[in-house]
Formats: C-alpha cells, structure tokens, sequence
C-alpha cells in the first residue's frame, strides 16, 4: 500500500482506513486494570488528538482523579510516585489545565532525591520511568538535569528500542536542555538498524507527528511509516496503541489510502493523458502557423509580392500545407503511441498514409482558387 | 482449693465456629486442695545438688523461678516427697499461689509421668524448648509397612528397630507466666526413628557409620567412664564397630565403647538398614514414607490427640492432686483463655513491574500477564547464554531439558511457552555439554572445565547440572551436584540442579517442575522474577536470621550454622538485598549480629539515600538480651524503631478448622493472638487445604522491641511466604528466615568440594543458595 494525499470530496469512502485504525487502537487502550502511568499516557495521546478522539478522551478522563489520589495520598519520593507525578503533569497540562501548585516542586525535590540513590534498580534504568519523569520536568519548564540526560545517554548507548527512544525524543525535545539528544533519539528511531523494532511504524509517526518531520527524518520515511502503522495489525502493547490512537484520529480528516492496483491505474491515466496533452499542444503548436497560412494564403503570397496568385498556385499551395499539417499529426501521433507503447498496427501505418494525403487532396480540389 | 479453675467456654466441636487449636486447659478440681510445692531461695550452690538428687524427676521435680528468686520441688507424681530431703528450711505454697510458669512446668512434668509410670513411654532425647517427646514401642509403623516385605524375607522387625509415633508434651500459660493463672497443655505428634541395635549390626549391615551422629546409651551398671553422659555423644570419626569407635564432639575426639553408643537416624538412613535387612531396595522407601504419610494426615493426628486426652485424665499431680484436661480451646472473637481469633489476611500481592506497580495476587499468572518485575529495565540479564552438564547416560534427559528450555512444553490449557518468551528474554543460548564418566570426579571436573572461558571470553551465564535424585543420598564428600556446583559457584555462574527422574516425567507433571526450574534460575541470574509489595511502609530493612543444622565429620560435631538474609524495602517493595556477612556458626552469632545489622543499615542508607526508618529482624530462635544487645549496639543511639520477632515454625500448637474429629488445617492467612506479643498465622497454599501444614508459625515479638505493631508485623511475614522464587507457591516460612536457612544449609554442604564461604558474601547479592 502506498499513500496518497487527496481531497477527502473526492474519496470518501477512502477514509475508512484511519478510522479502522483509530477503533483498533482504541481498543487496545490501557483499562482501568493497567498501570496509571500507561493510563495517562494514553489520557495524553488523545488529548492532543484533536476533536475525532474527545469521546474516547472523556471515557479516560478518570485516570486523572487516581493519579491525583496516588500523589496526594502517601505521597513517597521514590520511583513510582515520581513516574506517575511526571505523566501527569505532562497529561494535564495536554489537557489545558494545570496542575495542582506544588507538583512541579514536587517532581523536583524528588528527582533530587533519587538522584543520591545508588540502587541497582532505579529512573535512569527503566527508560519508560525515565521517560515520565523527563516529560514532567520538561513540561513544566524545567531543564533536563545531567544525571538525567547521562542516563537517557547511556541507555542509547546499550541498546535501546524504537518506542522507547522515541518517548524519549519527545520528551527532550520539549527543552531546550534536552535538544541535542533528541535529535540522538531521532534517529535511533528512523534508522535502518531498528527498522524491524516492535512497533517501528508506529512509533516513527508518532514522533514525526508531535516534532515535525524534519530533514534528519525525512518526508519518505514518514510517509512509510504512516502507511504501514495505519494498516499493521492493532499493537498489544498499550502504549503503542495510544501513540497509535493519537496520529489515526489526527489522519482521519486528511488520510486516504489506495490499494496499489488502483493507484497504478490512476497513475498511468494521468501519465497517459499528461503525455496526450504535451504532444497535443506540441502538435497544435507546429500546426497553427500551417492552418493559419492555408487559411490567409491570399494574403500570404500578397505579402510575398503575388498580389494575383493563380488558382493553380492557391491549390497547390494549400495541398502542401495541408499535407505538411497532415505530416505533423502523423509523427505527433506516432511519437505518442510509442511513448504510450501502444502498437498502431496496420490502421497506424494507414492512417498514417491518409492523414497528409486525403485532407490536402480535398483542399486540392475544393480550395477555392 | 482451685489452682486455676478453668472456666466454661463453648468449644468449636459444639459451635462450629472459630478454629481449635491443640491446646487443652489444664482444669483443676473445685474442692479445696491440700497439696503443697516447696521453695527454697534460689543459689547455684543449692540448685546443683538438688538437681542432681532429683535425677531428672525420679525422685521428685525441681523447677527455677528466677523472676521470684525462688527453687521450686514437688513430688513425683502420686508420691511424697523422699524423707531423707531436708526440707526444714523451704516455704510451702499452695499450688492457686505458684507462679503459672511453674504450675505449667509442674503439668508437664506429671502427664509425662502419667506417660511413663502407666503407659509404657519411653523419652525421645533430650527435653528441647520446653518440650518433651515420648514414645512407644507399641506401635512400630515401619514393621507394620513392611509386614509383607519382611513376612516373605522370614525375618521379623522387633521394637528396637523401626519408626514411632510420638507425643510431644508442652505446657505454656495462659497470659503472664510469672503470676498464677490458667495453663494449658500443648500435645503434638510426630514420627521418631529408632535403630536401637549395636554399632556392630550396623556396620555389619553394610551401613557406612562415619559421620553417624550418635547419642549415649550406657547399660544398667556401665563403667565405661562416660557413663554419666547422656544425649548426643557426638559423631563416629572412625574406629572398630564391634569394640570400640572414636567419636568427635565440640572439636575433642574421644573413644568410646561402641555399645555404649546409638546411632540417631535420619529416615534414609532408616530405609537403608530396612533394604539390607530385607534385601529389598525397590519398595522399603515407597512402604514406609507411605505409613508416614498416612500418619501425617491432620485429621488422623487430631483423632490421635483426643484418644490422648481421654486417656490422660484424670492426671494426678504433686501427691493427690487430680486434674484432667478440658477440650481443646477454640479461637474466636470472643477471645476464651485470650486466645483471639484475628480477622484472616487476604492473600499477600506480589508486584510483576519495577516503577508502575502491577500487583497480582498469583505470581504465576501475574508473570504470563505481565512478564518479570524487571523486564523495562536495562540493568537485568536479558541475553542469556546456557549450558547443560550431563554424563552420557542423561544425554536424552539433557536434550529434553534444553527443549523445554527452548521451545517450551505443550498442554492443552496452561502450555508452557519456554524460557526466552516467559521472562521476555531477548536471546537464549543453551548448550549441551556431555562428559564421560558420572561419577562425583567427573561432575566436578566438567564444572572446572565450563567455568573456563571459551577463545572468544565468553562463559555461561547459568550451568544446568543433570543429576539424579539418589545422588542425595551418596555420603558426604561425594554428592555429584555439589561437586559440580562448588567450582561453578565458586567462578560466579549460576547453578541449577535438575534431576532425571523431573526429566523423565510425563509433560502433564514436568511442565509445573520446568516452571519452577525457569524461576529459579532467572532469579539466581541475578534478575527479578517478582517481589512483595508493600505500598504503605516505610524505609524499611527486614533481617532474617535462618538455621541450619549440619554435621561435620571432619570437624566432628553437629554444628548450627547461621544465615543472614535481608530485605530491603524500595520503591514500595521488597527487595532481596542479599547476605553481605558471611555464614557462621552459632558460637560467633552474637558476635557477628551487630556488626551484620550495623553493615546492613550503612548499606540500606548508602544506597537508598535515606535514612532508615524501621528495622525487622526475623529470628529462627527466642529472642533474648544478646539480640537486643546486638540491636542497640548497631543502632549505636539512634532512635529507630526496630521489631525483634521470633518466627517459630517449630511449634507444637496446631490451627484447625472444622467440627468433632473432622479437621482440617485452618485456611491459609488465618491470625490467631495468644497475647498481644504473639500470634499464630497459618501460611502455605491458599487454595488447597488437603496438604497443609496444621502447624501456624508462631511470631512472638520481643518485649524490648520499640516497633510493636503486631498486625503489621504478621500481615508482612505473611508477605514474605510469597517470594521464595523456589517456586510459585507460598512457603511455610517467610524468605526472610528460609533465605538465611538455605544459605546456611548451602555453604555448609559446599565446603567439602572446595566452596569458599568468602564467596557466599561476595555473590550474596544473587539467591544462588536456592
């Protein structure tokens, strides 16, 4: 399947391919059994999926309250609380709302906190963990501290995945502090290297979705993407599925979809009927001074000194032109036909014989001298 | 005169409701009794002679009150105070004033004389923990097992060889034991072993008798010079069965005339002598572990605890004293004898995901919905390289090990998947790797070879090691698994055994064992299959102090070998934080427990950055002054909350549901409180009753403790019965103390096949003990 943009009046029931792909990922949506993280996460992909998504924005809505009841209730500066704080802050304020007072503060004396930790297992070692508490920090302003930013290194450095780097590419890109490795990030996700990640398709539109697709990404890339993540079987990961959530309903408006068949089809007619038109006004163009001279022969030869031609000078004057026209259309045509490799047979060969020879004999004989 | 008249309860057998437990309230006659116990004030130089004299209650029963200050006598059962006792200077007391310490001491004194005067019970060692365990040759269940066995072999079993059922008698008071008040006794039933025939036989049989450990046993008259020594003499070293052997006991060697000595079996050792008797080795095992089993039903034990009861009462205490013995009390709300039924803790939640907690209540399940705790983190061992150590004749059970590993095990309902796809690994190599022989030599020998690196650097992440189960039973020094795991371990590789006979199961049964093996060694990778979560603590550090109990020969002693575990509560869970101290033994535990606990804090602080808010230690034994001690000395001022609990899977006292002789364990999470210091909770599976333990942990929290939240305390060693990483079901114990334990049990078993128990610490962080 390859892409095309068109005019939605022109393909209406072409536009069923996002919303199919929209359903299916909100489908696969995190429920209320999933982790708050995911669930704001996905509460944040619809936010910023425009108007086709608010139902399904609103049915996810109450994520928010248990988000609030786990920060406010038994609050502890340690991983989770700081995971799930950082989401929120990023998922409200997609919301257009803002965040409680503190939590910004909140998010930083934690981020403080865990930073003297030397645990095994702590934020710089769960990328989706360093992810959240990257957004949270970013969206409120904040720079990227350098632990951070050396543990978001260090995971690019080991092995990172496709979905994961491309949260984080987001979620630098939103500072300026975490520029540089964005654009790292960025290319993780669009390299040939990972093209066989889980979820590659729809992570790359994603991103290219929410920070432009810049050169370093490239139109083609993305475009690949798109159509493949728009037609791929729904994702089981439910992060994948609200990323996928949030670029389908954003595509529903201007997203149509071809089989290839049908495309090649319209390509070759376009092909077909740009070429009858370029040799048509070649032709035309050869031919206007020709017609106009049959027409204006008189005058022609008057401005030549033969203010009296003969009737037989008229004739045959105009049996050469018009043969000359004749000529013109017959290589006009045969050059077509074989750009448009079609075979003219025996009917092109007489055709070609009769179309300089019947109209100037006719004007041979029926100019009037 | 009442001593402590017991009042009426309804019982469970009446109501239904409620769960009984295996103590009887001691009931003492209405009328005014006229029996008295003596005192005198207590002095080493006093206590000593009249100890001796008493010649462990032959001649009248002697008891410390240390509390009071005070010696307390009384006579043998039904008796009188022998004349010739001087007894001019002592107080006399009436038994309703005593101390119900020493009224329960007084009640344990006379069932065993009821036991052993009128029943024909014979004492099984030593009196441990307050209790005394009596048998009798009545009932032999082995001669009954292998009745046919023996019948076609023309042979009989007599009473001196076989194994017994026996009654283990406790008393403990309801509430404070140092004022009068109300007693109950505790009636417990196990299995004993005894192989009551001389060395000789024995070695004649063919039985191997280095490092039997063996207890006195002097005939009437002996002048063997040790004739005064009574309990365990030690263990053989070496010698002449038939004359004499040399024994080492606590670093001495002696020796000693072999009929002096018995050995204590173990039940192998038991069904070896009973195969060479018998010259049958292919169903003594299977007939008495069957026998065992049926005893083991807890519905069959607690027919056998009311027979006992009946047959009891009356008991006569002191001279004339009659008492008898209530129904067993029942726990429930109402709180009788202030035994108090507590409302049962659900099933403890495990956590499948670091950072975004996902809780399950079933790990098994929770681990296919969600893959591994640690699966979005970067610092887990997810390439996994894998080899399988067989000897040719386990070509084929390794090569089925290695495609379950791989390709997993097919069922109809719950098919297993394999290893890489279950724990989400990214890659998974396993090889095989045959050596010639089988012996215990060439297990160890292949293990050198495979911790050596390959051309390319590389070595195995984890070694499977194909064995069998009778291996168990090969002498000390010559087990294959552990000569195959020493090196391994020792070059830091991961080991897991696997025994043919698991291999050789149909897929309907291997597939349960090849699920927990996956456990085990994704654990013993040093990753984190799951963990207990704990989402309203604090910072938090759990210390579980387990025991194992071992027998040197090379040493020459049975030895108590102590294992520290620790837990460490992060990002709301617990964590296994490893054993940073060595395994030592109980002779430097007290040393050695402050500065473990000092070096755990500091860690627990460097790492967490923060400061510790609360300390747990689980302890195997009674809390006492030199844990308290250890404590304080480690928190060297500080004001931090610590528990000091007790986790006793030793008790006698049974928990049971159910109405008349119809029992059955009490449901798993069950809390019953004796004081509001010590509970009994009921821990294992959740959901099948059948094989059940009857037998609750019992936790009693020391009195010094400064953390004294019992609900808390028990709802978490409750937890900790969810995270064995063995295998998906709850344990019996917490991690805690079976961590501790298993340690302690492996480096002791390490040590003979070069194990360096520097190691232990060093790799403590990785449960490569399990």
């Amino acid at each position: 399947m390859v892409p095309l943009i068109a005019r939605r009046a022109h393909a209406e029931h072409r536009l069923e391919a996002p919303l199919v792909a929209f359903r299916g990922a909100v489908a696969a949506l995190p429920t209320r059994d999933d982790a708050v993280v995911d669930r704001l996460f996905a509460l944040e992909c619809l936010a910023r999926a425009g108007r086709d998504a608010r139902d399904e924005r609103n049915q996810l809505l109450s994520v928010r309250r248990a988000a609030e009841d786990f920060i406010e209730d038994g609050w502890e500066a340690d991983v989770p609380h700081a995971n799930v704080l950082g989401q929120a802050l990023s998922t409200i304020a997609a919301l257009d709302d803002d965040p409680p007072m503190n939590w910004s503060e909140l998010l930083d004396e934690t981020v403080d906190a865990l930073a003297a930790r030397q645990t095994r297992h702590g934020v710089t070692t769960t990328p989706l963990v360093l992810v959240s508490v990257i957004r949270g920090l970013t969206t409120s302003g904040r720079a990227v501290p350098k632990w951070l930013l050396d543990g978001t290194r260090a995971y690019f450095e080991a092995g990172p995945t496709v979905a994961a780097s491309a949260e984080l590419a987001e979620a630098l890109n939103r500072h300026r502090s975490g520029a540089q490795l964005s654009a790292h990030a960025a290319e993780i996700v669009f390299s040939d290297r990972h093209r066989n990640d889980p979820g590659v398709s729809i992570a790359r539109w994603w991103l290219a979705e929410r920070i432009g697709s810049g050169a370093a990404i490239g139109a083609e890339k993305v475009a690949a993407a798109r159509a493949q993540a728009i037609t791929a079987p729904t994702p089981g990961n439910v992060r994948l599925a609200a990323m996928l959530a949030e670029v389908s309903a954003r595509a529903v408006e201007t997203l149509v979809l071809l089989p290839e068949s049908e495309l090649e089809l319209l390509r070759a007619r376009s092909r077909r009927r740009s070429l009858i038109e370029n040799y048509a006004w070649r032709t035309t163009a050869v031919m206007t001074p020709l017609i106009l001279a049959i027409i204006y022969l008189r005058t022609t030869l008057g401005w030549l000194g033969d203010h009296q031609p003969s009737a037989r000078t008229l004739s045959g004057l105009a049996f050469v032109l018009t043969a000359l026209v004749g000529v013109v259309v017959t290589i006009a045509g045969w050059h077509a036909a074989k750009r448009l490799e079609r075979d003219l047979g025996l009917f092109g060969v007489v055709m070609s014989i009769a179309m300089p020879l019947v109209p100037a004999a006719l004007v041979y004989f029926l100019y009037p001298g | 005169m009442v001593a402590q008249p017991a009042t009426s309860h309804p019982t469970a057998s009446a109501t239904g409701a409620g769960l009984r437990l295996n103590m009887l309230p001691v009931v003492f006659p209405t009328e005014i009794q006229h029996d008295v116990a003596y005192s005198l004030p207590y002095t080493q130089e006093a206590w000593e002679p009249l100890r001796e004299r008493a010649r462990g209650g032959k001649e009248f029963h002697i008891t410390r009150h240390l509390p009071k200050g005070l010696i307390y006598l009384w006579p043998h059962s039904g008796e009188s105070m022998p004349d010739d006792l001087d007894l001019s200077k002592a107080s006399t007391h009436l038994a309703s004033t005593l101390p119900s310490g020493v009224v329960a001491y007084a009640v344990r004194e006379a069932v065993v004389d009821r036991l052993m005067d009128h029943m024909q019970f014979e004492r099984v060692g030593r009196t441990i923990e307050g209790q005394v365990r009596l048998f009798r040759r009545r009932r032999n269940l082995a001669a009954e097992a292998l009745a046919p066995l023996a019948t076609a072999a023309g042979k009989t079993i007599g009473p001196e060889t076989g194994m017994f059922p026996y009654i283990a008698v406790q008393t403990m008071p309801f509430g404070d034991r140092d004022h009068p008040g109300q007693v109950a006794l505790v009636l417990d039933v196990g299995l004993v072993n005894r192989l009551d025939v001389p060395l000789a036989q024995l070695a004649a049989a063919g039985i191997d008798l280095v490092g039997t450990p063996v207890v006195w046993s002097h005939a009437e008259e002996c002048r063997c010079g040790f004739e005064d020594a009574r309990g365990s003499a030690g263990t053989i070293t070496g010698g002449d069965a038939t004359t004499a052997v040399t024994v080492a006991v606590a670093g001495e060697t002696r020796t000693v005339r072999s009929g002096c000595l018995r050995p204590r079996v173990s039940g192998h050792e038991l069904d070896r002598y009973f195969e060479d008797y018998l010259n049958d080795d292919a169903n003594v095992e299977r007939l008495i572990r069957a026998k065992a089993a049926a005893l083991h039903d807890p519905a069959t034990q607690w027919k056998m605890l009311e027979e006992t009861r009946q047959k009891l009462s009356p008991i006569t205490i002191f001279s004339a004293t009659e008492i008898t013995l209530g129904e067993p009390v029942t726990a429930d709300a109402s709180g009788a004898y202030g035994v108090m039924l507590m409302p049962p803790l659900s099933p403890p939640e495990v956590n499948l995901s670091y950072g975004t907690p996902r809780l399950f209540q079933n790990a098994a399940v929770g681990l296919i919905k969600q893959g591994p705790y640690d699966k979005g983190s970067t610092r887990r061992l997810d390439k996994v390289s894998a080899a399988i150590l067989h000897p040719p004749a386990f070509k084929a059970d390794a090569q089925r090990l290695r495609r379950a590993l791989v390709n997993g095990v097919p069922d109809q309902r719950y098919p297993f998947p394999g290893w890489a796809e279950r724990y989400e690994l990214k890659e998974l190599d396993v090889e095989l790797r045959g050596f010639g022989g089988g012996a215990w030599t060439d297990y160890a020998a292949a293990a050198h070879d495979v911790t050596a690196a390959a051309p390319d650097g590389s070595r195995p992440d984890i070694c499977f090691v194909i064995t069998q189960r009778s291996d168990r039973n090969t002498p000390r020094g010559k087990n294959p698994y552990l000569a195959a795991k020493a090196p391994i371990v020792n070059a830091n590789i991961a080991a897991q055994g696997v025994t043919v006979d698991l291999l050789r199961e149909p897929d309907t049964s291997f597939i349960w064992a090849i699920q927990s093996i996956c456990l085990q060694a994704y654990a013993k990778l040093g990753n984190i299959p799951y963990v207990l979560h704990d989402p309203d603590g604090t910072a938090e550090l759990v210390l579980g102090i387990g025991r194992h109990d071992i027998h040197l020969p090379g040493l020459g002693f049975q030895k108590q070998m102590i294992g520290a575990a620790a837990a460490f509560r992060q990002d709301g869970d617990f964590l296994f934080a490893g054993s940073t101290a060595p395994v030592t033994d109980y002779e430097s535990y007290e040393d050695t427990l402050a500065k473990l606990i000092s070096d755990f804090i500091a860690r627990f602080e460097r790492e967490q950055a923060t400061e510790l808010k609360r300390l747990v230690l689980h302890v195997f034994k009674k809390t006492g002054w030199r844990e308290l001690e250890a404590v304080e000395r480690a928190l060297d001022g500080r004001e931090i909350p610590f528990a000091l609990v007790h986790i006793n899977r030793d008790t006698p006292l049974w928990l049971v549901s159910g109405w008349g002789l119809a029992v059955a364990p009490a449901p798993a999470g069950s809390v019953v409180s004796l004081a509001d210091n010590d509970r009994l909770l009921m821990t294992g599976e959740y959901v099948t009753a059948k094989r059940r333990n009857p037998h609750p942990l019992r936790l009693t929290l020391d009195r010094d403790s400064t953390f004294q939240d019992m609900s808390r305390i028990t709802a978490q060693t409750q937890g900790f019965t969810a995270t064995s990483w063995r295998g998906f079901k709850t344990t019996y114990e917490p991690s805690t103390i079976l961590y501790g334990r298993l340690l302690a049990e492996k480096v002791s078993d390490l040590l003979d096949y070069g194990f360096d128990p520097q190691r232990a610490a060093a790799i403590g962080d990785r449960p490569w003990f399990l």
